[in-house]
């Protein structure tokens, strides 16, 4: 019998190249010196790599106490991995409002006694990068900061160079900045504008500033500056129009929009989230993604001109959603994915009220935008169709029930979904299917994947002409009301066709967790140590 | 007869002879390709059926290598896309993905033993599959869960050791 302790270094390499997410690199680097050298070689050949190859967010779950906190790995395909977070940061008083790459989080102390700095943790030994709690809004006045409710970073924390931005609950100065290495307290900008949604630091051709949107979908630009020899920040503003609405060919209902910035390609893209209030309760509920892409080109007499395209699909992009961390990824990188999907969490109302009031936990998962698969590598990627249509394979749909037994329950019709049909061979992945679903029992997620569809009738007698188009939402958990759907049918004349556009597949969140965020694991080459050196 | 369906005998280590058609175990194995080549010369004209000795692989990995052959390369089995399929759900586009899927969940040492009989037969498909199926279960470890599961010997130093403990410190 052979064991993985005698395998040959090449067959190690090739096992290596599965493995893409930090966490499992990182383990697999510390069980003995051979294989930690094959993780090296490996990491090698993938610093070859145009884009350089970034790291997945993470979905970190933390936790003061019990359960610990945790991580899931879309790129691993592991959920529920442990993470220890370090002792000041673990405490109850503690809430997280940003992240940045290479491990940092933005972590914020009560509001009786404001605190907030960033701290890395993975490489927990490093200093934290304190930020003030003062704002100085007159010359000769500072007052203390009303609570942030979200910072977000020129550069990685510890650069001499880099500027935070953050919003406060209270909206007034809807913006703030500061010098973590040279400031000991935040300013406003020169003048104020109206409530923000999401800020972010972008490098664009024309301006390189932190980019922010706001309710009215105003774009601003605020601009650095330093006077004084560098003694003073100051930041000022260029406007940029954002209307969505003219170029809005579907109307969606929707109650609530929360606007995200995202970096893709050199450019900025504007990521709406349309949510409604879900039946019976005051959870929003995500029904439809929109993205744009801002085209923004200098004009000769010094000003911009600015156009704005919507992107039907992502052309394989992945992009992770939250306020001041939003980003994008090439699908093409990972190894599995395909791209077209849009990961969120349950920020959608946080646009007032204090911070501990504002998540259900109910509202995190993934937008899947056209008729795609479901790409999660090392889980099960069902095919919404085939769920539909299946012949009662693995993820056939539910069965109709015997008229006797009572009517399923929510759960037990998402299960039955998902339900493996030998659960020997499926153990060690019950639980992506669980979390894919969003149907652990007893947890605070209700909804199952659902399917986006936009409903439009055509004139029969002119095939071309549009009468009349809506965006309809179908749970997928519903057979009879998916049968209506996706059959064509003819009714007085007029022919009905569903094109679905997305699907949202919700992701399991444990109540008694903190709310979740992205966590951006920093590069395994950079963080790992070198191998040790080939026997001389 | 023989002319419409030519079988070779593979004798695994340890003595067994197993029955596989040529036609299949050559579209699968670049190794017995290799060696059936070898011999067709010396073969053309005798009726007698060839016996290879395939040194490495013991009979009971050999028998379940040659299981996964029949289902994957007997033209008249396999039915769908061939290509490209390992990254899909089970019973989802190919429809041997579910049989991969069963295949692979052995136990570990079972598994590398597939590897290394992948490797030395040259079966592209079947070790790709074994090797995604290690890293499989190397995922969401941590280093003592992987050393235990597999056997793998610490062979650090104490003074490296602490740096290994200091990189994974936020894992414990």
């Amino acid at each position: 019998m052979a064991s993985l302790a005698s395998v040959p270094a090449e067959i190690l390499l090739l096992i290596f190249t599965y493995l893409e997410c930090f966490a499992d690199l990182t383990s697999v680097a510390g069980v003995c010196k051979g294989w930690r050298n094959a993780v090296h070689v490996r990491l090698r050949a993938s610093q070859r790599k145009e884009p350089p190859y970034r790291q997945l967010p993470w979905l970190l779950q933390p936790s003061y106490d019990v359960p610990p906190s945790t991580i899931t790995s879309f790129v691993s395909g592991t959920t529920g991995h442990r993470i220890c977070l370090p002792e000041g940061v673990r405490r109850r008083d503690r809430y997280y409002c940003g992240s940045h790459e290479g491990g940092w989080v933005a972590v914020a102390a009560d509001r009786r006694r404001p605190h907030y700095e960033f701290v890395n943790l993975i490489n927990q030994a490093s200093a934290s990068i304190p930020l003030p709690n003062t704002l100085r809004s007159h010359p000769t006045r500072s007052e203390v900061v009303d609570e942030i409710r979200v910072v977000t970073l020129s550069d990685v924390p510890t650069a001499g160079s880099c500027i935070a931005a953050a919003h406060t609950v209270g909206g007034y100065p809807s913006i703030i900045f500061c010098r973590p290495h040279a400031d000991g307290h935040w300013v406003p900008p020169l003048m104020d504008t109206e409530p923000l949604q999401d800020t972010l630091y972008h490098r664009g051709a024309v301006y390189q500033g932190f980019y922010a949107i706001s309710n009215m979908d105003n774009l601003y630009v605020f601009l650095p500056r330093e006077i004084n020899n560098g003694e003073t920040l100051v930041m000022r503003q260029v406007i940029i129009s954002f209307s969505p609405a003219l170029a809005m060919g579907r109307r969606v209902v929707a109650s609530n929009i929360t606007r995200y910035l995202v970096e893709s390609r050199g450019k900025l893209l504007v990521v709406l989230r349309y949510s409604g209030m879900a039946m019976g309760t005051n959870d929003l509920r995500t029904l439809h993604f929109r993205v744009f892409e801002m085209e923004l080109n200098e004009l000769p007499n010094g000003g911009h001109s600015t156009a704005w395209v919507e992107l039907d699909d992502l052309d394989g992009r992945i992009i992770t959603v939250a306020r001041g961390c939003s980003r994008a990824f090439e699908a093409a990188q990972y190894r599995g994915f395909q791209g077209g999907s849009i990961y969120f969490l349950d920020d959608a109302a946080v646009g007032t009220g204090p911070m501990y009031s504002i998540f259900s936990f109910a509202d995190l998962g993934m937008y899947s935008m056209g008729e795609t698969k479901i790409e999660r590598p090392g889980l099960p990627t069902p095919a919404l169709r085939d769920c539909l249509d299946g012949d009662g394979a693995l993820l056939g749909r539910s069965a109709p029930r015997h008229p006797s037994q009572p009517q399923a329950t929510e759960h037990e019709r998402l299960r039955w979904l998902f339900a493996p049909r030998s659960n020997q061979a499926w153990d060690g992945r019950a639980e992506h299917l669980r979390m894919l679903a969003g149907c652990e029992p007893g947890s605070n997620c209700p909804y199952g994947p659902r399917e986006i569809m936009v409903h439009t009738i055509r004139n029969g007698s002119h095939a071309t002409e549009l009468v009349t188009s809506k965006l309809k939402i179908v749970n997928e958990i519903d057979p009879i009301a998916n049968d209506e759907a996706s059959s064509s049918t003819s009714a007085g004349g007029e022919q009905v066709v569903h094109e679905t556009v997305a699907s949202v597949w919700p992701l399991l969140c444990k109540p008694g967790n903190r709310r979740s965020i992205w966590f951006l694991p920093p590069s395994a080459d950079e963080w790992l140590l070198p191998p040790p050196p080939a026997d001389a | 007869m023989a002319s419409e369906k030519k079988v070779v005998f593979l004798r695994s280590s340890d003595g067994e002879a197993f029955e596989v058609s040529e036609e299949v175990i050559s579209a699968a194995s670049v190794t017995i390709k290799g060696m059936i080549d070898e011999e067709s010369p010396s073969r053309a004209d005798t009726a007698a059926t060839t016996t290879l000795a395939i040194p490495n692989v013991t009979a009971a990995t050999l028998s379940r290598v040659l299981h996964y052959v029949n289902k994957h390369f007997d033209a008249a089995a396999v039915v769908g896309r061939p290509d490209d399929y390992i990254f899909c759900a089970p019973g989802d586009e190919h429809p041997l993905a579910r049989f991969d899927d069963d295949f692979v969940d052995v136990d570990n040492d079972t598994l590398i033993d597939l590897v290394h009989a992948a490797e030395y037969l040259h079966i592209k498909k079947l070790f790709d599959l074994t090797c995604k199926a290690v890293a499989d279960k190397l995922k969401g470890r941590t280093i003592d869960q992987i050393r235990e599961t597999f056997g793998i010997v610490n062979d650090y130093t104490v003074e490296e050791e602490v740096e290994v403990y200091r990189e994974n410190s936020w894992a414990f």
